[in-house]
């Protein structure tokens, strides 16, 4: 009996690797002679931006919260930042203004819930709401339906190199934090069961912004790789991701609900495997609207295998 | 003796690979309490499930009252005559008294689809008072009533069918012990009435002093069955572990002396109901022991020593220092040992090393790095010394057996270099032959110069552990004894009630 | 346990890795174009859309109002049967990034080329399709005269016909005019979008205002009179701010926005109902939000698209002037597109062209009936007969005036004569 459960376990976690395995050697096989490095670089681009929100939105998710907002908040990010540019015309300033309103908006977010004592959700959700009225209103102060940075400016940033040195530095440094500091392990406990934390000295409000202010660098960064992808900003923008970080999280093989079973590498897998899916889908010719269904119930095949094992499977509190 | 009312005969239960029972006869008389005990996981409450119709058996036939008895359910039990009280069911919190009574009969004071409340109430009222709560008003919401009067709703609502055969199941961890003396006059009215008990419990003191027979079960087999006057508490604890419990259970010194320094005090604490003007000191290398009815805030008390209760006045102090959250008291090297293990004081999710290096992580972080080895070593070295039966320090700690879940506990808090241990309800659920273990654990940490505050609801462990036992009734200590040969249980309930 | 990280790790880094070592390539696949503008050997010129499948990604960010359904039945259904041709519909977009990301999907599809219905960032489209080598057109709509000039050497961008902002300022002067001819002077204006800063609107709000203007001296738009300083104003106003206008001869309200909350369509129900007013100017599909509220007497203008809806609603008396698109008028880029991908591009000057192209106005249902029949996916205005004429092959290189004429020909009567 035992035996069969850890056999099962140990499927569970893997499931995500191989699904990621599979959807790669799939791609490959379909695309043969057309692969080309302008594909591969294709892949990159469209993985990179979620794969870095959700990096940084692992440690929120492993506390067992969750942010409805992070779309919104890499929007208003992203528009800070283009007007800073539009103002100096430093692409520094405009990095570090990303960065700062990334963090900002994720510290509002969680002190908000922690000094008002609500669940941080209910922040997020009004976040939510604040965030993309301001976006609509920065944008309208700017004049038109939308705020540009120079193209050829950002043309200079577009480059492989920068985003896979942006993506490996975050990560690895997010996977330092969550595995080999006290900060990242308390975080992964207080997930588990926050009462237990609590009783074990562990300060949820405290961690819980840390946690929300970890996941803002994450939204500053892609911010700006928002930019350097596509410089011009209107209401829309951005405006998937918060959906899209869930998927990957779910896919990378993390429940929703955070916990014992939380891992960085969840993001990058997860986003990954999210793209190649479409670009698999894209080749066999599948309409917009069968995509999303083929999506939609792998999704849910993945949340119930993964929940054969651990309690309140994959869905947040 | 006359006739059996239910014979088991050669009943197994697998559940996929598991064996729950092994071929196990049971027989029950009329007139009879027959107590079934056995450590956690030896089939005990499997047998009972099966002949109260929660579940079926693997194999095996049962004759109740003569007859081929197979129950679909267990309201079909209930109906025909064998009635169970589960040890974890709860009652509906949204509803009313009468309607948790009445759930699924409630059609009888209906008439074209009206339900006559008052006639419904009356017919509760009448239940009620069956386990002395006729004072309740059945129209009130169920959410009203504490943990203790729902259970006795429970076995009011089974005892109200007249079940020819009453199967209590480890209720009587839920209940106080005034609480538990209505179950016992309500299984003495069965045996006046000629009918039957099957109680499932592991206190074995309870057990020898309310049944008339015992039967022991271990890992699905049944080992023997005893009458009253075969008895014997130490037999019994060996049948039930299957080997020899060498040494002492308890301490078996009388000594009682400790230091004099205080090394954590709670000073006119006040905590609504819970803790009322509470002065209380705990010195090095004492035993204290914490005893009372559950409800009398002694679980507040030793939540509010370990800075987790916010006192409404008052304070907490070790060392001069003011614990006011359970950081602090963790700077002070304090731990706590929560009674609600499953829920408070593990994280059910995560392994054995999550849970023993989490109170840990600052001491084995060299410059804020943690280092798998270091986290390692210091959770190996727990497990080694705590014998903590598991196959790998990674394995999830769901998967361990109640005492062994303790043991984890107590690592994290040892783990951790913890001077002063708060320990609420140790060996709840757990096995006794860990529960041996535990007992030598904490003894061996008093003569190590550690501090250790015992809360318990077991009177016998802490007037076998504590240097010195207080007893607290209604938020305040109504009395205090030390350690001495002489000390036993009626000496001590005085002061409860 | 250990085995798992570090496959998710070297996976991972698999991934990454190659991407990084392929990062730098050039240009991908794409079309077989031949060097733009160039003389072109008439044996060179391929026959895709022809005698050979080829594959058009259609941009699109909107995918559900009765102008998007009906151009999209023309090129799926009508051009889909007539040629060899597959169009590829993208999701429905919301920004530039998803605009971006439809691009990166159409060449993963093996498209040779895109025409664009989608406007967040057309100069991003441009670079991403130059770059891949696809050729890019813009349907139903023009570049800013900015964006124009730094992209028409682009070689893979073949042009852009639709509206230019000229010809959507005479269209809202030549609805204005229509009811002030009429003898109206009430007027309640639909601004939509200009509160968007959508340019489309505010210039056609502007020749609107300019036909007030025109007839009575007296009236101005926040004190301008003239056709630069009104556009100023309006952009100013984010939409119309009806204090802001006076006049000794007419009165105007305003609703702007496309917010389409309670509040909004309460204030569209409150001014609507104005004693006195005689004319809705909307400058998009105003008979969906105005035509059913409109009481007696008071008549509708739209700026929309010739569907079977709108004929219902102007039988119904719920539209009376319609400034309309026919769904063949993403005919020519059509052309332009499958011409470029066959090698044989068509250069203005060498650059990528841009092709003014106006509305049909209808003012009785027997008008809006015949242009709505001329408009169908089975009959359309734009058959294939005539559009094989400017598709070039071997034997007939179609020239750049020869399609330009063919272009700017847009009006009903001029397409009969070409037949």
């Amino acid at each position: 009996m035992k035996k069969k459960i850890n056999l099962k376990s140990k499927v569970v976690e893997i499931v995500s690797l191989v699904a990621l395995a599979i959807l790669a050697v799939t791609y490959l096989v379909m695309m043969g002679d057309r692969l080309s490095p302008y594909m591969l670089q294709t892949l990159l681009n469209q993985t990179i931006i979620t794969a870095v929100v959700s990096t940084g939105a692992v440690f929120i998710y492993t506390t067992g919260a969750f942010d409805i907002s992070l779309g919104s908040a890499v929007a208003v990010s992203a528009i800070s930042g283009a007007m800073v540019y539009n103002k100096t015309e430093s692409l520094f300033l405009m990095f570090l203004t990303m960065i700062a309103v990334g963090l900002l908006i994720e510290l509002i977010d969680s002190a908000l819930a922690a000094f008002l004592n609500l669940p941080v959700f209910v922040t997020t959700i009004a976040m939510l709401s604040v965030l993309s009225a301001l976006v609509k209103i920065m944008i309208a102060s700017g004049g038109g339906a939308k705020i540009e940075v120079p193209r050829a400016v950002v043309k200079t940033l577009d480059s492989v190199g920068l985003k896979v040195l942006i993506l490996v530095v975050f990560i690895g440094l997010c996977i330092f934090i969550y595995n080999y500091t006290a900060l990242g392990r308390r975080e992964k406990f207080l997930g588990g069961n926050p009462i237990c934390a609590k009783l074990t000295g562990i300060s949820v409000k405290k961690l819980s912004i840390l946690a929300f202010l970890i996941a803002g660098v994450g939204v500053g960064l892609a911010a700006f790789l928002t930019v350097v992808r596509a410089p011009t900003i209107t209401t829309s923008t951005a405006s998937s991701i918060g959906m899209d970080v869930i998927i990957a999280i779910v896919f990378g093989g993390m429940p929703a609900s955070g916990g014992a079973r939380s891992k960085i590498s969840a993001a990058l897998v997860g986003s990954v495997s999210m793209v190649l899916l479409s670009q698999i889908m894209v080749i066999l010719n599948f309409s917009a609207g069968i995509s999303q269904c083929v999506k939609s119930i792998l999704f849910l095949a993945v949340v119930t295998l993964s929940g054969l094992k651990g309690r309140k499977a994959m869905l947040t509190r | 003796m006359s006739e059996p009312i239910l014979q088991m005969q050669n009943i197994s239960k697998h559940f996929g690979l598991t064996v729950a029972l092994d071929h196990v006869d049971l027989t029950v008389y009329p007139g009879e309490i027959r107590g079934l005990i056995g450590e956690n996981g030896s089939g005990k409450s499997t047998i009972s499930s099966i002949a109260a119709g929660m579940q079926p058996a693997t194999e095996g036939t049962m004759k109740f009252k003569g007859r081929d008895w197979a129950p679909k359910s267990m309201t079909d039990a209930l109906e025909h005559g064998i009635g169970m009280v589960v040890q974890e069911r709860g009652t509906i919190g949204g509803v009313s008294i009468a309607e948790n009574i009445f759930l699924g009969n409630i059609d009888q004071f209906s008439t074209a689809g009206f339900v006559n409340r008052r006639k419904m109430n009356q017919a509760a009222k009448e239940i009620l008072s069956l386990v002395g709560m006729e004072n309740i008003d059945p129209a009130l919401p169920t959410t009203v009533l504490d943990l203790q009067d729902r259970k006795l709703v429970e076995i009011a609502k089974v005892i109200a069918r007249k079940p020819d055969i009453f199967v209590v199941d480890e209720t009587t961890t839920a209940l106080s012990q005034t609480g538990r003396q209505k179950i016992y006059d309500l299984m003495k009215e069965q045996k006046k009435q000629n009918k039957s008990v099957l109680f499932i419990s592991h206190d074995l003191d309870e057990l020898m002093e309310v049944c008339d027979t015992l039967t022991v079960l271990r890992d699905g087999n049944l080992i023997k069955s005893l009458t009253k006057e075969e008895f014997d508490e130490e037999e019994i604890k060996q049948l039930m572990v299957g080997r020899e419990l060498k040494g002492d259970y308890y301490r078996s010194d009388y000594d009682g002396s400790y230091d004099k320094e205080v090394v954590l005090k709670i000073e006119n604490g006040n905590f609504g109901e819970e803790l009322k003007d509470l002065t209380l000191e705990l010195h090095k290398g004492e035993i204290l022991g914490v005893g009372g009815l559950s409800s009398c805030g002694m679980h507040t008390l030793g939540k509010a020593l370990f800075g987790a209760v916010p006192l409404q006045s008052g304070r907490v102090t070790a060392g001069g220092q003011t614990i006011t959250s359970e950081k602090t008291a963790m700077q002070h090297k304090i731990g706590y040992v929560s009674k609600d293990r499953d829920t408070e004081a593990l994280n059910m999710d995560a392994s054995i090393l999550d849970n023993i290096s989490i109170a840990g992580l600052d001491k084995i972080a060299k410059h804020g790095v943690i280092t798998k080895k270091n986290e390692r070593n210091l959770v190996k070295e727990q497990i080694s010394s705590l014998s903590v039966k598991c196959r790998e320090p990674k394995q999830a700690v769901s998967e361990l057996s109640g005492g062994n879940k303790q043991k984890v506990v107590f690592g994290k808090w040892i783990g951790c270099d913890s001077e002063i241990l708060i320990l609420d309800c140790p060996t709840r659920g757990v096995d006794i032959g860990v529960k041996q273990a535990m007992y030598q654990l904490i003894y061996r940490m008093k003569k190590e110069g550690k501090s250790i505050l015992i809360i318990s609801e077991e009177l016998a462990e802490l007037i076998g552990m504590s240097d010195r036992l207080v007893i607290m009734k209604d938020g305040a200590i109504s009395g205090e004894v030390t350690r001495s040969e002489s000390l036993n249980e009626s000496a001590v309930i005085g002061y409860m009630i | 346990m250990k085995l798992n990280k570090l496959a998710a790790v070297v996976l991972s880094a698999a991934m990454a890795g190659s991407l990084l070592l392929t990062g730098c390539g050039g240009s991908g696949n794409g079309g077989s174009g031949t060097e733009g503008g160039s003389k072109v050997d008439a044996s060179d010129i391929s026959d895709y859309g022809i005698n050979q499948n080829v594959k058009i990604g259609v941009l699109a960010s909107d995918l559900s109002t009765a102008e998007a359904l009906s151009f999209r039945a023309y090129y799926e259904e009508y051009l889909g049967s007539q040629y060899d041709v597959d169009f590829i519909y993208s999701e429905q977009l919301g920004n530039a990034e998803e605009e971006i990301s439809a691009i990166e999907q159409f060449i993963a599809q093996g498209c040779q080329g895109i025409i664009s219905l989608s406007s967040f960032d057309r100069p991003g489209q441009i670079d991403l399709c130059e770059s891949a080598g696809i050729y890019y057109g813009v349907a139903a709509g023009v570049l800013t005269d900015e964006e124009q000039k730094a992209y028409e050497d682009c070689e893979h961008y073949v042009g852009a016909v639709g509206p230019s902002l000229e010809t959507e300022y005479q269209t809202g002067y030549d609805m204005a005019k229509y009811f002030i001819d009429k003898g109206d002077t009430s007027f309640l204006i639909f601004a939509g979008a200009a509160a968007f800063g959508t340019e489309m609107h505010i210039y056609r709000v502007a020749g609107m205002f300019e036909a007030m203007c025109e007839a009575d001296a007296s009236t101005s738009y926040n004190g301008a009179t003239e056709k630069d300083d009104i556009i100023t104003a309006i952009y100013g106003d984010l939409g119309v701010n009806a204090d802001h206008f006076s006049s000794d001869t007419f009165t105007v309200s305003a609703v702007n926005g496309y917010n389409m909350d309670d509040a909004w369509f309460g204030e569209i129900a409150e001014k609507i109902n104005t004693p006195g007013l005689q004319a809705v100017l909307a400058v998009g599909n105003g008979s969906d939000f105005f035509g059913s509220m409109a009481p007696e007497g008071v008549e509708v203008g739209s700026v929309d698209t010739y569907a079977e809806g709108y004929l219902n609603a102007m039988e119904n008396g719920q539209l009376d002037y319609m400034a309309g698109k026919f769904s063949p008028s993403i005919a020519p880029i059509f052309v332009a597109v499958i011409n470029a991908i066959n090698g044989v591009p068509l250069r203005s000057d060498g650059s990528a062209f841009m092709i003014d192209q106006g509305y049909w106005i209808a003012t009785n249902a027997d008008e809006f009936k015949t242009f709505l029949d001329s408009s169908s996916a089975t009959n359309p205005v734009y058959d294939k007969e005539i559009l094989d004429q400017y598709i070039s092959t071997p034997e007939n290189v179609v020239s750049y005036s020869d399609f330009e004429s063919f272009v700017s020909a847009y009006t009903f009567d001029d397409i009969q004569n070409l037949k």
